[in-house]
Protein backbone atom coordinates (compact mmCIF):
# COMPACT_ATOMS: atom_id res chain seq x y z
CA UNK A 1 0.00 0.00 0.00
CA UNK A 2 2.76 2.50 0.94
CA UNK A 3 4.67 1.79 -2.33
CA UNK A 4 1.19 2.83 -4.69
CA UNK A 5 1.04 6.06 -2.47
CA UNK A 6 4.55 6.86 -3.05
CA UNK A 7 3.36 5.41 -6.87
CA UNK A 8 0.55 7.96 -7.03
CA UNK A 9 2.22 11.05 -5.83
CA UNK A 10 4.91 10.05 -8.96
CA UNK A 11 1.78 10.06 -11.17
CA UNK A 12 0.38 13.65 -9.39
CA UNK A 13 3.92 15.27 -10.19
CA UNK A 14 3.61 13.71 -13.87
CA UNK A 15 0.03 14.96 -14.67
CA UNK A 16 1.16 18.86 -12.68
CA UNK A 17 3.98 18.66 -15.23
CA UNK A 18 1.71 17.81 -18.20
CA UNK A 19 -1.04 20.07 -17.56
CA UNK A 20 1.74 23.24 -16.58
CA UNK A 21 3.34 22.34 -20.22
CA UNK A 22 0.13 22.32 -21.53
CA UNK A 23 -0.82 25.96 -20.29
CA UNK A 24 2.54 27.44 -21.43
CA UNK A 25 3.28 25.57 -24.43
CA UNK A 26 7.17 25.31 -23.66
CA UNK A 27 8.88 22.63 -25.99
CA UNK A 28 10.21 20.28 -22.81
CA UNK A 29 8.33 16.71 -21.54
CA UNK A 30 6.13 17.40 -19.17
CA UNK A 31 7.54 14.36 -17.05
CA UNK A 32 11.22 16.17 -16.90
CA UNK A 33 8.80 19.01 -15.29
CA UNK A 34 7.51 16.38 -12.78
CA UNK A 35 10.64 15.45 -11.66
CA UNK A 36 11.31 18.88 -10.86
CA UNK A 37 8.24 19.25 -8.94
CA UNK A 38 9.02 16.26 -6.96
CA UNK A 39 12.40 17.20 -6.64
CA UNK A 40 11.43 20.50 -5.29
CA UNK A 41 8.78 18.49 -2.70
CA UNK A 42 11.58 16.42 -1.63
CA UNK A 43 13.52 19.33 -0.88
CA UNK A 44 11.09 21.11 1.30
CA UNK A 45 9.80 18.25 2.79
CA UNK A 46 6.39 18.41 1.60
CA UNK A 47 7.00 14.98 0.49
CA UNK A 48 9.38 12.38 2.71
CA UNK A 49 11.66 10.19 0.71
CA UNK A 50 10.22 7.11 2.65
CA UNK A 51 7.17 7.58 1.01
CA UNK A 52 7.99 8.24 -2.67
CA UNK A 53 11.10 5.81 -2.90
CA UNK A 54 10.03 1.89 -3.12
CA UNK A 55 8.16 2.76 -5.97
CA UNK A 56 10.89 4.83 -7.66
CA UNK A 57 13.21 2.63 -6.92
CA UNK A 58 10.86 -0.25 -8.58
CA UNK A 59 10.44 1.94 -11.60
CA UNK A 60 14.26 3.14 -12.21
CA UNK A 61 14.99 -0.46 -12.11
CA UNK A 62 12.70 -1.87 -14.72
CA UNK A 63 13.46 1.87 -16.76
CA UNK A 64 15.17 -0.74 -19.30
CA UNK A 65 11.94 -2.15 -19.99
CA UNK A 66 10.03 0.49 -20.47
CA UNK A 67 12.60 2.35 -23.54
CA UNK A 68 12.72 -1.08 -25.15
CA UNK A 69 9.42 -1.54 -26.71
CA UNK A 70 10.59 2.16 -28.71
CA UNK A 71 13.84 0.45 -29.41
CA UNK A 72 12.18 -2.10 -31.42
CA UNK A 73 10.13 0.78 -33.62
CA UNK A 74 13.71 0.59 -34.84
CA UNK A 75 12.94 -2.08 -37.19
CA UNK A 76 10.53 0.78 -39.03
CA UNK A 77 13.24 2.90 -39.37
CA UNK A 78 16.26 1.04 -41.17
CA UNK A 79 15.80 2.85 -44.36
CA UNK A 80 17.01 5.81 -43.03
CA UNK A 81 20.36 4.93 -41.80
CA UNK A 82 20.70 3.83 -45.58
CA UNK A 83 24.22 5.23 -46.73
CA UNK A 84 25.06 6.74 -43.22
CA UNK A 85 25.70 4.32 -41.37
CA UNK A 86 29.42 5.40 -40.97
CA UNK A 87 28.92 8.77 -40.53
CA UNK A 88 26.23 8.53 -37.70
CA UNK A 89 28.52 6.64 -35.92
CA UNK A 90 31.55 8.55 -36.15
CA UNK A 91 29.36 11.68 -35.22
CA UNK A 92 28.19 9.72 -31.78
CA UNK A 93 31.87 8.71 -31.24
CA UNK A 94 33.56 12.22 -31.71
CA UNK A 95 30.32 13.93 -30.11
CA UNK A 96 30.63 11.70 -26.85
CA UNK A 97 34.56 11.88 -26.14
CA UNK A 98 33.75 15.85 -26.83
CA UNK A 99 31.67 16.18 -23.91
CA UNK A 100 33.54 13.89 -21.63
CA UNK A 101 36.42 15.79 -22.13
CA UNK A 102 34.97 19.37 -21.74
CA UNK A 103 32.89 18.32 -19.21
CA UNK A 104 35.40 16.38 -17.07
CA UNK A 105 37.60 19.14 -17.78
CA UNK A 106 36.29 22.07 -16.57
CA UNK A 107 34.54 19.82 -13.34
CA UNK A 108 38.39 19.46 -12.60
CA UNK A 109 39.39 22.77 -13.23
CA UNK A 110 36.95 24.32 -11.02
CA UNK A 111 36.93 22.10 -8.40
CA UNK A 112 40.98 22.56 -8.26
CA UNK A 113 40.46 26.45 -7.77
CA UNK A 114 37.30 25.89 -5.14
CA UNK A 115 39.19 23.79 -2.87
CA UNK A 116 42.72 26.13 -3.61
CA UNK A 117 40.56 29.28 -2.16
CA UNK A 118 38.99 27.08 0.36
CA UNK A 119 42.51 26.24 1.60
CA UNK A 120 43.79 30.15 1.36
CA UNK A 121 41.00 31.04 3.45
CA UNK A 122 42.34 28.21 6.77
CA UNK A 123 45.61 29.57 6.24
CA UNK A 124 45.17 33.55 5.43
CA UNK B 1 -5.18 -16.99 -39.09
CA UNK B 2 -5.14 -18.58 -35.27
CA UNK B 3 -1.79 -16.81 -35.06
CA UNK B 4 -2.86 -13.68 -35.55
CA UNK B 5 -5.50 -13.86 -32.91
CA UNK B 6 -2.42 -14.45 -30.38
CA UNK B 7 0.16 -11.83 -31.86
CA UNK B 8 -2.59 -9.00 -31.87
CA UNK B 9 -3.49 -9.52 -28.20
CA UNK B 10 -1.80 -6.96 -25.73
CA UNK B 11 -0.44 -10.09 -23.52
CA UNK B 12 1.77 -10.61 -26.60
CA UNK B 13 3.82 -7.77 -27.19
CA UNK B 14 3.99 -7.42 -23.52
CA UNK B 15 5.01 -10.67 -22.57
CA UNK B 16 7.66 -10.95 -25.28
CA UNK B 17 9.48 -7.88 -23.84
CA UNK B 18 9.88 -8.83 -20.28
CA UNK B 19 10.64 -12.45 -21.22
CA UNK B 20 13.77 -11.21 -23.66
CA UNK B 21 14.89 -8.64 -21.44
CA UNK B 22 14.97 -11.07 -18.52
CA UNK B 23 16.73 -13.64 -20.32
CA UNK B 24 19.33 -11.39 -21.67
CA UNK B 25 19.94 -10.20 -17.39
CA UNK B 26 20.37 -13.89 -16.50
CA UNK B 27 22.57 -14.67 -19.45
CA UNK B 28 24.62 -11.78 -18.84
CA UNK B 29 24.57 -11.11 -15.15
CA UNK B 30 27.88 -13.58 -14.67
CA UNK B 31 29.57 -11.99 -17.73
CA UNK B 32 32.01 -9.40 -16.34
CA UNK B 33 32.08 -7.21 -19.36
CA UNK B 34 28.99 -4.40 -19.02
CA UNK B 35 29.36 -3.78 -22.44
CA UNK B 36 27.11 -7.16 -23.15
CA UNK B 37 24.36 -4.51 -22.44
CA UNK B 38 21.12 -6.45 -22.49
CA UNK B 39 19.40 -3.27 -24.08
CA UNK B 40 20.88 -3.97 -27.47
CA UNK B 41 20.78 -7.48 -27.47
CA UNK B 42 16.90 -7.72 -26.35
CA UNK B 43 15.84 -4.80 -28.97
CA UNK B 44 17.93 -7.18 -31.73
CA UNK B 45 16.16 -9.78 -30.79
CA UNK B 46 12.98 -8.90 -30.65
CA UNK B 47 13.56 -7.16 -34.09
CA UNK B 48 14.77 -10.34 -35.47
CA UNK B 49 12.46 -12.44 -34.02
CA UNK B 50 9.01 -10.01 -35.29
CA UNK B 51 11.07 -9.86 -39.00
CA UNK B 52 11.78 -14.04 -39.43
CA UNK B 53 8.00 -14.58 -37.87
CA UNK B 54 6.77 -11.52 -40.31
CA UNK B 55 4.55 -10.34 -36.95
CA UNK B 56 4.32 -6.57 -37.87
CA UNK B 57 5.52 -3.85 -35.21
CA UNK B 58 1.98 -2.86 -34.42
CA UNK B 59 0.98 -5.80 -33.50
CA UNK B 60 4.15 -6.04 -31.16
CA UNK B 61 3.18 -2.27 -29.83
CA UNK B 62 -0.37 -3.53 -28.85
CA UNK B 63 1.38 -5.08 -25.82
CA UNK B 64 4.61 -3.16 -25.52
CA UNK B 65 2.85 0.29 -25.48
CA UNK B 66 1.82 -0.88 -21.84
CA UNK B 67 5.36 -0.92 -20.86
CA UNK B 68 6.13 2.86 -22.56
CA UNK B 69 3.47 4.07 -20.53
CA UNK B 70 5.72 4.39 -17.29
CA UNK B 71 8.04 6.23 -19.01
CA UNK B 72 7.11 9.62 -18.00
CA UNK B 73 6.64 8.13 -13.99
CA UNK B 74 9.87 6.73 -14.17
CA UNK B 75 11.51 10.33 -15.50
CA UNK B 76 9.36 11.41 -12.30
CA UNK B 77 11.35 8.94 -10.45
CA UNK B 78 14.75 9.93 -10.90
CA UNK B 79 14.01 13.49 -8.67
CA UNK B 80 14.52 10.48 -6.07
CA UNK B 81 18.15 9.30 -6.52
CA UNK B 82 18.65 13.73 -7.67
CA UNK B 83 17.71 14.39 -4.08
CA UNK B 84 19.66 11.39 -2.55
CA UNK B 85 23.01 12.99 -4.08
CA UNK B 86 21.90 16.38 -3.40
CA UNK B 87 23.84 17.16 0.16
CA UNK B 88 26.85 15.48 -1.40
CA UNK B 89 26.83 17.46 -3.69
CA UNK B 90 26.75 20.88 -2.31
CA UNK B 91 30.20 21.32 -1.13
CA UNK B 92 31.60 21.08 -5.37
CA UNK B 93 28.16 22.83 -6.37
CA UNK B 94 29.69 25.17 -8.45
CA UNK B 95 32.38 22.81 -10.34
CA UNK B 96 29.29 20.24 -10.79
CA UNK B 97 27.11 22.27 -12.37
CA UNK B 98 29.57 24.38 -14.65
CA UNK B 99 30.79 20.70 -15.97
CA UNK B 100 27.64 19.49 -16.71
CA UNK B 101 26.48 22.70 -18.27
CA UNK B 102 29.34 22.58 -20.72
CA UNK B 103 29.34 18.89 -21.05
CA UNK B 104 25.84 19.22 -21.69
CA UNK B 105 25.70 22.76 -24.66
CA UNK B 106 28.77 20.45 -26.38
CA UNK B 107 26.88 17.40 -26.82
CA UNK B 108 23.65 19.22 -28.48
CA UNK B 109 26.16 21.37 -30.69
CA UNK B 110 28.75 19.05 -31.52
CA UNK B 111 25.93 16.82 -32.07
CA UNK B 112 23.95 18.99 -34.54
CA UNK B 113 27.08 20.80 -36.33
CA UNK B 114 28.89 17.07 -37.12
CA UNK B 115 25.71 16.14 -38.38
CA UNK B 116 25.07 19.28 -40.51
CA UNK B 117 28.80 19.13 -41.62
CA UNK B 118 27.93 15.64 -43.56
CA UNK B 119 24.83 16.94 -44.81
CA UNK B 120 22.28 14.31 -42.85
CA UNK B 121 18.78 15.01 -42.59
CA UNK B 122 16.87 17.20 -40.21
CA UNK B 123 15.17 14.28 -38.60
CA UNK B 124 18.59 12.81 -37.95
CA UNK B 125 19.94 15.73 -36.89
CA UNK B 126 17.03 16.34 -34.18
CA UNK B 127 17.36 12.18 -33.49
CA UNK B 128 21.26 12.78 -32.85
CA UNK B 129 21.58 16.38 -30.83
CA UNK B 130 20.08 14.89 -27.53
CA UNK B 131 21.72 11.63 -27.21
CA UNK B 132 23.93 12.80 -24.10
CA UNK B 133 20.74 12.65 -22.23
CA UNK B 134 19.09 9.02 -20.70
CA UNK B 135 17.34 7.30 -23.13
CA UNK B 136 13.75 8.14 -21.41
CA UNK B 137 14.46 11.75 -21.54
CA UNK B 138 16.53 12.33 -25.28
CA UNK B 139 13.36 10.23 -26.38
CA UNK B 140 11.07 12.67 -25.31
CA UNK B 141 12.84 15.53 -26.23
CA UNK B 142 13.87 13.92 -29.78
CA UNK B 143 10.06 13.19 -30.74
CA UNK B 144 9.13 17.28 -29.84
CA UNK B 145 11.12 18.11 -32.52
CA UNK B 146 10.34 15.86 -35.10
CA UNK B 147 13.01 13.05 -34.33
CA UNK B 148 12.99 9.43 -34.20
CA UNK B 149 12.68 7.72 -30.17
CA UNK B 150 14.20 4.60 -32.24
CA UNK B 151 17.10 6.37 -33.56
CA UNK B 152 18.08 8.61 -30.83
CA UNK B 153 17.84 4.93 -28.78
CA UNK B 154 20.28 3.71 -31.07
CA UNK B 155 22.83 7.05 -30.73
CA UNK B 156 21.93 7.09 -26.63
CA UNK B 157 23.07 3.43 -26.50
CA UNK B 158 26.24 4.16 -28.94
CA UNK B 159 27.18 6.78 -26.55
CA UNK B 160 27.30 4.94 -23.36
CA UNK B 161 29.04 2.10 -24.77
CA UNK B 162 31.81 4.43 -26.38
CA UNK B 163 31.91 6.12 -23.01
CA UNK B 164 32.19 3.42 -21.19
CA UNK B 165 34.84 1.98 -23.30
CA UNK B 166 37.09 4.52 -23.48
CA UNK B 167 36.71 6.41 -20.07
CA UNK B 168 39.82 5.16 -18.42
CA UNK B 169 42.50 6.17 -21.36
CA UNK B 170 40.76 9.43 -22.16
CA UNK B 171 40.86 10.70 -18.56
CA UNK B 172 44.77 9.46 -18.51
CA UNK B 173 45.37 11.00 -21.41
CA UNK B 174 43.44 14.57 -20.34
CA UNK B 175 44.95 13.58 -16.81
CA UNK B 176 41.32 13.80 -14.73
CA UNK B 177 42.74 12.56 -11.50
CA UNK B 178 39.67 14.43 -9.67
CA UNK B 179 36.69 11.48 -8.76
CA UNK B 180 34.15 14.71 -9.02
CA UNK B 181 35.52 15.01 -12.43
CA UNK B 182 35.81 12.07 -13.90
CA UNK B 183 31.67 11.06 -12.52
CA UNK B 184 30.54 14.17 -13.85
CA UNK B 185 32.51 13.78 -17.17
CA UNK B 186 31.08 9.93 -17.78
CA UNK B 187 27.75 10.76 -16.49
CA UNK B 188 27.35 13.70 -18.91
CA UNK B 189 28.51 11.95 -22.04
CA UNK B 190 27.59 7.99 -21.16
CA UNK B 191 24.63 8.31 -18.99
CA UNK B 192 23.64 4.83 -17.24
CA UNK B 193 26.64 2.67 -18.80
CA UNK B 194 28.84 5.81 -17.81
CA UNK B 195 27.71 5.59 -13.91
CA UNK B 196 28.55 1.53 -14.58
CA UNK B 197 31.77 2.46 -15.23
CA UNK B 198 32.35 5.53 -12.67
CA UNK B 199 31.06 3.02 -10.09
CA UNK B 200 33.94 0.75 -11.31
CA UNK B 201 36.43 3.57 -10.38
CA UNK B 202 34.82 4.54 -6.83
CA UNK B 203 31.69 5.55 -5.01
CA UNK B 204 32.54 9.15 -5.27
CA UNK B 205 32.08 8.95 -8.54
CA UNK B 206 29.56 6.78 -8.91
CA UNK B 207 27.50 9.21 -6.86
CA UNK B 208 28.21 12.06 -8.88
CA UNK B 209 28.03 10.32 -12.46
CA UNK B 210 24.52 9.38 -11.23
CA UNK B 211 23.87 12.72 -10.22
CA UNK B 212 25.28 14.17 -13.69
CA UNK B 213 22.71 11.31 -15.11
CA UNK B 214 19.52 13.63 -13.34
CA UNK B 215 20.82 16.81 -14.13
CA UNK B 216 22.04 16.24 -17.52
CA UNK B 217 18.64 15.44 -18.19
CA UNK B 218 16.79 18.44 -17.35
CA UNK B 219 19.65 20.75 -18.43
CA UNK B 220 19.39 18.84 -22.35
CA UNK B 221 15.44 19.27 -21.82
CA UNK B 222 16.26 23.63 -21.69
CA UNK B 223 19.23 23.77 -23.92
CA UNK B 224 18.18 21.62 -27.02
CA UNK B 225 15.23 23.56 -28.16
CA UNK B 226 17.41 27.08 -27.77
CA UNK B 227 19.97 25.35 -29.53
CA UNK B 228 18.01 24.05 -31.95
CA UNK B 229 16.56 27.20 -32.77
CA UNK B 230 20.22 28.99 -32.59
CA UNK B 231 21.34 26.84 -35.25
CA UNK B 232 18.21 27.01 -37.35
CA UNK B 233 17.29 23.83 -37.66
Amino acid sequence: MERLKGFLIILLCNFAGNILIMLSGLPVPGSVLGMLILLVLLLTKRVKLETVEPAASLLIAFMLLFILPDGVNLMNSFHKFEGIVNQVLVIAVLSTMLTMASSSLVAQFLSSRFKKRAGEGKHP
Amino acid sequence: MKLELITTSPLFGFTLTIAVMLFYQYIFRRAKSSLLNPMLFSMVSIIAFLMLTGIPYEHYRAGASILSFFLGPTIVALAVPLYKQFDKSKANAVPILAGISIGVIVSISSGILLSQLFGLSREVIVSMAPKGATSAISMNLSQLQGGDASMTVTFVNIAGIFGYMVAIKAYQLLKITSPVAKGIGLGTSAHALGTRRALEMGEEEGAMSSLAIGVAGVLTTIFMPLLVSLFGI
